[in-house]
């Protein structure tokens, strides 16, 4: 969709509460002894549409480095991401990067 | 630019099934058409530069029935001559070309199609190895090229025969699992729907947290979405149980096997205290029934993956 619809003025709220900055979050693959070798490396091709030389990096990183950052974002994308490998049966964590 | 490293032929990354068995149980080539053009060139090459020039004798193994001067001999290590190494080669690409040409091949010329390409590249190793020899830095990088296609072929041709879960042209995939499989499979589902609906301990894989030891935040990721992931398991079970004695699912099916079968190894795994280092239990040991289970699902699973990634 284009932005085609005029601006809208937009007042800066002043004497705003200062928030802690929205620093991105990270998705975290850990290593496992059971998930198979070429299920991880297909799972994260089919869930984050990398190439298969990506994903087979990452899931060589999980399994000799123990984990990978594997995708990262707002919380809620990384939430997401988080549900959506653990109900693929791998062990993702998320933290604040 | 000079250093411009040759391109990998796009056939070499390609998942796609190049040998596809079909409903008459015969089996169909199809092969990426850059890979179908290169055979035509290499089958072209192949009987001049196996009479190029001459090879001191060579001790190659050919499979039984290669040599056509006498079919009978046995697959064993032996010294051919220049002649001898040359009529076999030749002989086996003009079996190559012929059976290519056909729209399908029933088993046995599967198997003799297999049996070909394997002389073919062994004949034409030979030949690469001596001029290689002769003049150093003088092979052929096509011809090379030319060998990993005939290697390929092979590979896919002896895959086509073990394939348990095949993609079909249309879209579905053929599943081509025996009753032993299916009895298995069968026999896993109630059981694992059962420690789903009690909350198992052994199901810790399936549900971990997702902050670390952040146990509060934890606890909101988990209200958030234990029941949608638990349903979405119970209704993973339904759709393989509803489809074990199907011979055909779709894309969206399979993935349900994949998801299910995956959940079922994960428990059985967890039960079992896998380690990477694992060997198998000895066969009198409690465990080792379950062991073997844990391991076909495995298989089973690595078939359904690989299917799968025609898709991708």
């Amino acid at each position: 969709m284009s932005p085609s619809t005029a601006p809208t003025e937009i007042r800066e709220p002043v004497d705003e509460i200062v928030v802690e900055p929205d620093l991105p979050w990270v998705v975290i693959v850990w290593n496992d002894p059971i998930n198979l070798m070429e299920y991880v490396a297909f799972v994260f091709q089919k869930l984050f549409g990398y190439s298969k030389a990506k994903a087979t990096k990452l899931m060589l990183d999980v399994h000799h480095k123990g984990k990978a950052v594997v995708s990262g974002g707002s919380r809620e994308k990384a939430e997401m991401d988080v549900a959506r490998l653990h109900e693929h049966g791998l062990w993702a964590t998320m933290e604040q990067d | 630019m000079s250093d411009v490293v040759p391109s990998e032929p796009s056939w070499s990354s390609s998942d796609e099934p190049w040998v596809l068995r079909n409903d008459a149980d015969e089996y169909e080539l199809n092969f990426p058409a850059e890979a179908a053009e290169q055979l035509r060139w290499t089958l072209f090459r192949l009987p001049r530069e196996f009479t190029r020039k001459d090879l001191p004798g060579f001790e190659i193994t050919l499979v039984a029935g290669a040599d056509p001067d006498d079919p009978e001999a046995p697959g064993e290590p032996r010294v051919v001559d220049n002649d001898t190494l040359d009529s076999i080669g030749l002989e086996a690409v003009a079996q190559i070309s012929r059976l290519s040409g056909l729209p399908s091949l029933g088993r046995e010329e599967l198997a003799r199609f297999a049996n070909a390409l394997e002389t073919a590249t062994t004949v034409l190793g030979a030949h690469l190895q001596i001029s290689d020899q002769q003049e150093e830095g003088s092979t052929d990088a096509d011809l090379l090229v030319g060998q990993e296609l005939l290697e390929r072929l092979l590979e896919e041709t002896l895959d086509a025969v073990v394939r348990l879960i095949q993609p079909n042209r249309d879209g579905t995939f053929r599943l081509r699992l025996g009753e032993g499989d299916r009895d298995l499979i069968r026999s896993m589902i109630p059981e694992m729907r059962d420690l789903l609906l009690a909350g198992d301990p052994s199901l810790r894989r399936l549900f971990p947290p997702a902050y670390g030891t952040d146990d509060k935040r934890n606890a909101e990721y988990d209200a958030l979405v234990h029941d949608d992931l638990l349903e979405h398991r119970l209704a993973s079970l339904d759709i393989v149980e509803g489809t074990l004695d199907e011979e055909t699912v779709d894309e969206e099916g399979l993935l349900r096997w994949m998801q299910a079968l995956n959940d079922i190894r994960l428990v059985l795994g967890t039960r079992l205290d896998v380690t990477e280092e694992m060997v198998p239990p000895d066969p009198a040991h409690p465990s080792a029934g379950m062991f073997i289970v844990y391991a076909r699902l495995g298989y089973l699973l690595s078939n359904i993956v690989k299917a799968l990634r025609t898709t991708l």
